[in-house]
């Protein structure tokens, strides 16, 4: 008999489960700072829909789920274990490398300078492989993303050489082997995975004002010197459609407001007199009692979503009375 | 609250239905509908409103337990917290 402590130190049996997983090739990542609690991994459609429903959250929001487009170059760039040996040859590692990725994937002027608002930050993320699996780690029951450090470049000219058009490079450096090795969790996805979408930071801007009365537009920010991308034209109509999901308060200042007196709205339209502009009418009883700074925020993403408005967070705004 | 969509403009019709058709028309005038139009909404606004299911009333929680230690109906209760009866005083 065998004289050993290994299975009171905590060894596993190695035995295999047929059609044991395993990670395939990169497709996407997806930032993810929040957690999927029991109840929402019950089964893979629970589970898919609350993924789903969480990349509809507001950027503010703690489970927000951002999708990073799809991965069309891996290379895998992990620290090589550091090892030692000995004069007879003995060679041990001494300390474990970490993985570490660089991701390649098409992405413009706009897009870049909103990934480069994550450059050299630390996030966690939830990795997408092309066979549909979808890989985290847990903490308690929670399911969560991997610790990890993110950069992001590009935006170079090319040189005709390769591929560099519009390539965006990102890496991923893992920070923690705890979690990415020893306790490594998968979901699989049999729905269709773009249907969790990215969101457009929709800005909504005062713009002018007759009593009470008031215009606002609704322009994307990107790099393009000459324009600002109009959102209103395509989804004017059906944003005021959604006039029930609008918040108006005021306050006596800019900081106030936000949490001040609410303010009704009476009536809002796109277009009014061809501005090409959003239409707030305020309730003229509640505006002349209405303090010095007025705030609007409009729907959630997923209230948007509802009502045929996609791909869109319209941001609130506050101004001056 | 009630949104009433009419030619693309949205309008909040449990504010609206509170006004008159006077306020209405001059409230929202400066969208791009006719007086005609802005009566039609104000009109469609009020029967929006009044056909919408109201809720219902809060009955305030009030027990009784009379003195032989049974709790007291609702008709009994009724009859006791019905304000009193103040007769006019008779002319002289």
């Amino acid at each position: 008999m065998a004289l050993s402590l290994c299975g009171s130190a905590g060894a596993a049996n190695v035995g295999e489960l047929a059609c044991d997983v395993a990670k395939g090739v990169a497709k996407k990542i997806f930032i993810f700072n929040g957690t999927f609690q029991s109840s929402d991994y019950t089964d893979e459609n629970t589970f898919f829909a609350a993924f789903v429903a969480n990349a509809l959250l507001s950027k503010t929001a703690s489970n927000k789920v951002l999708p990073i487009k799809e991965i069309q170059d891996v290379a895998d760039n992990s620290e090589a274990d550091k090892t030692g040996s000995l004069g007879l040859g003995f060679s041990q590692r001494l300390v474990e490398g970490r993985p570490k990725y660089t991701f390649k994937f098409f992405a413009g002027a706009d897009l870049l300078k909103r990934y480069r608002t994550y450059d050299n930050k630390t996030v966690r993320v939830l990795e997408y492989d092309a066979n549909g699996v979808l890989w985290g780690t847990k903490s308690g029951t929670n399911f969560q993303g991997y610790q990890a450090k993110l950069t992001f470049s590009g935006g170079k000219l090319a040189t005709g050489q390769n591929v560099e058009e519009g390539v965006v490079t990102m890496t991923v450096s893992i920070l923690s082997n705890s979690e990415y090795l020893n306790n490594s969790y998968y979901v699989q996805i049999d729905e269709n995975i773009e249907d969790a979408i990215s969101l457009l930071d929709s800005p909504l801007a005062y713009v002018s004002k007759a009593s009470n009365v008031y215009k606002y537009s609704v322009l994307i920010p990107g790099a393009s010197l000459i324009s600002t991308y109009n959102v209103l034209p395509d989804y004017g109509t059906a944003i005021a459609a959604l006039m029930a999901n609008f918040t108006a308060k005021s306050g006596a200042s800019a900081a106030a407001a936000p949490t001040g007196t609410a303010l009704a709205i009476t009536a809002m339209a796109y277009n009014t007199g061809g501005d090409g502009l959003l239409t707030v009418t305020y309730d003229p009883t509640a505006f002349a009692a209405a303090g010095a700074f007025i705030y609007l925020a409009g729907p959630t993403p997923l209230q948007l979503n509802t009502g045929s408005v996609v791909g869109i967070e319209l941001l609130s705004v506050v101004h001056a009375k | 609250m009630n949104t009433l969509v009419f030619e693309g403009v949205a309008f909040n019709a449990d504010l609206a239905a509170k006004i008159s058709e006077a306020q209405f028309l001059k409230e929202h005038g400066h969208h791009d509908l006719s007086d005609e139009q802005l009566k039609q909404v104000h009109a469609l606004a009020m029967n929006t409103v009044k056909s919408a299911p109201k809720e219902a009333p809060v009955k305030p929680d009030i027990k009784l337990i009379k003195e032989d230690g049974k709790v007291a109906d609702e008709k009994e209760l009724a009859a006791l917290t019905a304000k009193p009866v103040v007769k006019p005083a008779e002319q002289k």
